[in-house]
Order: structure tokens, then sequence, then C-alpha cells
């Protein structure tokens, strides 16, 4: 049996077209997990919301290549009410193809 | 006119039938006519060609004394003076490939044109097949005689002086030699057709290859995050401060593992990235950025995931060809699973 693998990438559209299962939308390809223009404090909530989402995406069921968007999560929701409903108003996962 | 071709045969210890495993050391040896699977490739010749001589050679022989194998088989080409040289077929037997990979470049390099036979995946093909002329066949000797049925026709042609037509007519792997040539119609007359037919669903063909990236089907979800085991592994080119691995900044031939149980976060005096496909500024002043050590300690420290696994996997992900990231990914993986972890997150710059 596999192990779920969460790939974390600015350019997400060569990961999921070269077949990554998990794909998580990270910030850039030179930070990718961050943004080093925001203040230390947000930098780091940001790079955790993406982390986050990450592995949230470990626990969800995939059908294929599938993009996960952690700034189109509601902020406020919890992980659990975001990420087990992706059909849900603000869906954590947009799936490509 | 002149008379029959000449050609030479390459075996190794085991179709030459000198023995098995442990007759792997023997030396080169020259036999005169056809010899073992030499006789059905002779056949498959016909009358223009004839085996004259068999070369046979150990497989740890001519790998682990490749310069003192390419000697002898220098000196016996020169000696027997064939049209052509014919190795193999390897099929999927790795030290053979190599073998007869290798007696090709021999015998190219004596002005002697040669082709050899194998399974596409040997790792003889994979390495050398730029270089040389390879057949593909099965993985199997069950392949034989459709392997000694492809290759005749085109070891007569190479014995009789012809260069070969491309990769795609005459069926040998490619080589990724790319020749000049005039197809008659300019570029966007080509386009224009292709796209009309594409558009009035009529077959077309690009004039592009297309590998189809590998599907892998999707691994099962972890039951419980606040149990299970996360890796890290980044494609960014993370390295110790210095460079103390001499890891390459390109075309990774190994990932390189290090052990981060007593850290707390990747601290930018202890680490830098070294990939040569984007700027490394940013990540050197804080390495968390491809390698998220520090929120996942968080995260393991507030219960949300189980445990942070010891180790992390990097490499420069950049310039390497996809069969070679593909084992790095497989040994990679392999790693992982016999480390007990549970999921892990690849991060890609």
């Amino acid at each position: 049996m596999g192990i779920p693998v969460g790939m974390i990438s600015a350019i997400y559209n060569f990961a999921l077209t070269t077949g990554a299962n998990r794909v998580i939308r990270g910030a850039r390809i030179e930070h990718v997990c961050g943004d080093p223009t925001l203040s230390p404090e947000k930098d780091y909530a940001f790079g955790m919301r993406i982390v986050t989402t990450a592995l949230q995406t470990l626990t969800i069921a995939v059908p294929g290549p599938t993009l996960f968007d952690p700034m189109a999560m509601a902020p406020g929701k919890t992980e659990e009410s975001a990420a087990g409903r992706p059909g849900a108003g603000a869906p954590p996962a947009e799936a490509r193809r | 006119m002149r008379g029959q071709l000449r050609v030479v045969h390459y075996l190794n210890q085991f179709f030459g039938g000198i023995g098995g495993e442990d007759q792997a050391h023997v030396g080169v040896t020259a036999k005169a006519g056809a010899v073992g699977p030499g006789r059905a490739l002779d056949k498959a010749l016909g009358d223009g060609a004839r085996v004259e001589a068999t070369l046979i050679g150990g497989d740890n022989f001519v790998n682990e004394r490749a310069e003192e194998a390419s000697r002898a088989i220098a000196a016996e080409l020169d000696r027997l003076e064939p049209d052509v040289l014919v190795a193999g077929p390897a099929f999927g037997s790795g030290r053979y490939g190599l073998a007869c990979a290798l007696v090709c470049q021999v015998a190219q390099s004596r002005r002697v044109p040669a082709i050899t036979a194998m399974h596409p995946e040997n790792p003889g093909a994979s390495s050398a097949r730029r270089g040389i002329y390879i057949v593909p066949t099965g993985a199997s000797t069950t392949s034989m005689q459709a392997a000694l049925d492809a290759l005749a026709p085109l070891v007569r042609r190479l014995g009789r002086g012809e260069t070969l037509g491309s990769a795609e007519v005459d069926g040998y792997m490619p080589r990724g030699v790319r020749r000049v040539h005039d197809r008659g119609r300019p570029g966007y007359q080509r386009a224009l057709d292709m796209l009309l037919d594409k558009l009035h669903g009529r077959s077309y063909r690009s004039e592009v290859p297309y590998a189809a990236p590998e599907r892998v089907p999707p691994a099962p979800p972890i039951a419980d995050l606040s149990r299970a085991r996360i890796a890290m592994v980044t494609t960014g080119g993370l390295v110790r401060k210095g460079n103390p691995d001499k890891q390459v900044s390109a075309n990774a031939v190994r990932y390189h593992r290090h052990t981060v149980a007593e850290l707390e976060s990747l601290s930018s005096s202890d680490w830098e990235a070294y990939h040569a496909g984007y700027f490394n500024h940013l990540v050197n002043s804080n390495p968390n950025y491809i390698l998220p050590l520090s929120f996942l300690r968080d995260l393991e420290r507030q219960g949300k995931i189980g445990r942070v696994h010891e180790h992390i996997y990097a490499l420069p992900g950049v310039s390497t060809p996809v069969a070679v990231s593909a084992g790095h990914g497989r040994s990679i993986a392999a790693d992982l699973k016999a480390g007990g972890v549970d999921g892990a997150l690849l991060v890609a710059t």
C-alpha cells in the first residue's frame, strides 16, 4: 500500500499534469511555504496555512491529480469541516480534469 | 560486388556455452564460426552474411575490468576485420546488456559498425543508447527469434556500410540524434493540416514525440493525523551550510538524507539551498520555506500530527531525466516505507 504524499508547489500545474495526486498550491518558487514580504508573524501564519492544508490532503481520498488551494479555504472554518466537505461553499479542493 | 559480409558476434559466458554465474569471471575468448544463438542469427542473416567468429566474455570480467576487456575485444576485431559486429541479444540481463553496449562502443572506435539488442529497461540501454544502435527486445529469451529477425536486416545494412534511417522507421531505440532533412512543406502548412485533421476528427501524427506521464493510483488517506508519522522531502536543493556532502546543483544523480531528530527548525546558519533552477537567496535566509520543519514541530507539539520523521530527503529537482527522477522517487519511497512513515510532504520549487 502506498504512502500519501502532499506535493506543495507554486507551479502546481506541472505537478498536476505530471500525475501528482495531492497537490497544494504554494506561495512562490523562491519561497514555497511562506512569504518573506510579510511581517514575520504573518509570514509564519501564511506558511502554516499552506502546511496544514498539505497535511489535511493526506487525510482525504482523491480520485486522481487534485489541487488544493490554501487560500480558497474560508478563514474561521475548522480544519475538519473545511477538509471534510469539499463540496461546501468555500471548497478547499478544486479538482482539475 | 564483394562476397559474404563478415559478421563477428559477441556473447557472454552463458550464451557462449562456457558456463553460468560460476564462469562470469572468464576473460575474452574467440571461437571460429557461430556459437549458441549465433547459429540462429546466422540463419536469420541469410546467404549474404555469415557469422565468421564469436567473441565470448564473462559478464563480471567485462564489467569489472572494462579497460582490459576493451583492449582484448579491440585486438580481436583488428585481427578478424569484420564488416559488422553484433552483440547479444542481452534481453533483461543488466551486466550482459552493459557488456554488449561496451563491445559496440569498442567496435565503433575501431570503425566497425555495431548493433546490439536488449530490453529497453536494461541498464545497458538506458546508459548507452545515445551512442549505439540497440534493437528493443522482450525481457527474456522467449523473444530470441523475434529479436534476431529484427536485428538481421539492420546487420546486413550496417555491414554494407549503409547508414540506418530514423529510429522510428528502422525500429531501433531512439538515440536522441536529430538529422536535418527537408520534409517538403514548411512547418506552418504541416501544422495547419494537422489542426484541420484534428478538427475534422481525422487521424494525424504529431512531429513532437510525447511521453505520457506515469499515472500512479492515489495512496489511501491517513485515518488519524494525530497518530501519523510524517516525513518531509524537498526538491529545492536543501544542503547543510557550505554543502559538505557535495550535492550537485542540477541533474541529481542521488538524493541526500539528513537527520533532523534533534532540530526544532532549519536555521539559516546551518542550512542553505544549492539549486541551479531558482534564486536561492530567500531560502538561504529561511530554509523552512522549502522544508517546513519549524511548522511540523509546532504541529507535533500541539498533537495535530503524531511524529515528525527523523530523516529528511533532499535533492535539486532540475534538469533531471524523468527515468532518473523516478528512480530517486522509488528509493526515497522505499526508505520512507521501511521507516514506518504514514504520510509525506514534498516541497517542490
